[in-house]
């Protein structure tokens, strides 16, 4: 470096008022950085509600255009995971609230545990999910060539002459064939949704190491607040996911 | 110094640090209304079904924004771009179902 760049650099040292390490240099204070990051992750977080928001409407308007078959179909999704599994998502989006407030109030080693629990209720979550998905394959019940609407023709019935599955109806083939629709939506929105959970849990494992050497418990918050938000964003989208594929017309 | 204030902080926001016992209460909630919604998917309210479902959900996405996203804490920018998105996302949904629902009006 010659001595010219040197002068300039400390020129520009000296005319700065000190910051922490973390802030960047093209804003005025740590509070405007923090806030600019918020602001910019928001309007990520917008366009997941319209990147979402096109299969939920795809959804509502299916829903009610094939409203037998959705309802049919429907029953095949087991109520106890589903609900078990939207706790375990609340736990974990829970976990990661306290992990943010763990990183304000600059304690390592919690912020480490909450981190370390938010990514395994989320794998804990997608082992459920493993489950229901490889009972849909078992039913043929995933769409494509291998689909099959024997089950929603023919219900499945136990010894006692009652249907497998409470309340399940004959439905006529023309009808029988929409329930393709229904799961075609299942699975574009629940693998969606856990496609996102995956990329998190990449990301929870990148923030964990980065929290362990101490990076977020100096007062940069910012990134772990930015990643709980993406975090409790994808927790919203279950919410409506659960009661709309799982809880169709159950009282039937 | 106090005009330059203005410019880089115009709402003069304090940073609030969200209390664990309100993350709590919040989890408590959203788990209560979990067996809330379950519950009511049993019951029979007619058409009032899927509106009492998707009314439970939109409360605890609400409670989720307001505290977990912390949005009740955040500067007036911050909570007008959250409202401003799903108002639009209200509005895209709303227009295109009135379009879909009217196309064969009378003709059912």
């Amino acid at each position: 470096m010659d001595s010219q760049t040197l002068t300039t650099s400390t020129a520009v040292a000296v005319e700065h008022h000190s910051h922490p390490s973390y802030q960047k240099h093209h804003f005025e204070t740590e509070g405007q950085q923090r806030e600019a990051a918020s602001l910019g992750m928001w309007v990520f977080l917008l366009t997941e509600i319209m990147f979402f928001g096109g299969m939920f409407f795809a959804y509502l308007l299916y829903r009610n255009w094939y409203n037998a078959a959705f309802v049919e179909a429907s029953r095949q999704l087991s109520i106890p995971l589903g609900t078990a599994n939207t706790a375990i998502l609340i736990t974990s989006g829970f976990a990661m609230a306290l992990a943010v407030w763990s990183a304000e109030v600059r304690k390592k080693n919690l912020l480490v545990l909450f981190l370390i629990l938010t990514n395994i209720f989320g794998l804990a979550f997608l082992c459920v999910k493993y489950v229901e998905y490889k009972e849909k394959w078992e039913h043929r019940h995933i769409p494509g060539i291998r689909y099959s609407i024997e089950e929603f023709v023919h219900p499945l019935l136990k010894s006692n002459g009652t249907t497998e599955l409470e309340g399940a109806k004959a439905l006529p083939v023309d009808t029988a064939k929409q329930t393709e629709m229904f799961f075609f939506l299942y699975f574009a929105m629940t693998g969606m949704h856990a496609l996102h959970m995956i990329i998190g849990i990449g990301l929870l494992c990148m923030y964990t190491v980065l929290a362990a050497r101490g990076k977020y418990t100096n007062g940069y918050v910012a990134p772990i607040e930015n990643f709980g938000l993406y975090w409790h964003f994808v927790d919203i989208v279950w919410i409506f996911l659960f009661p709309l594929l799982y809880l169709i017309n159950r009282h039937g | 110094m106090s005009e330059q204030s203005n410019i880089i902080d115009p709402e003069h926001a304090n940073h609030h640090i969200v209390s664990p016992l309100v993350y709590f209460a919040v989890y408590i909630t959203l788990l209560a209304c979990t067996g809330l919604t379950v519950w009511a998917a049993y019951q029979e309210f007619g058409i009032f079904n899927p509106v009492i479902a998707l009314a439970i959900a939109c409360f605890k996405g609400t409670i989720v924004i307001l505290f977990f996203m912390h949005v009740l804490y955040s500067t007036k920018l911050v909570k007008l771009t959250v409202f401003a998105g799903f108002t639009t996302f209200l509005v895209l949904i709303v227009m295109t179902m009135l379009d879909y629902f009217t196309r064969a009006w009378g003709r059912w």
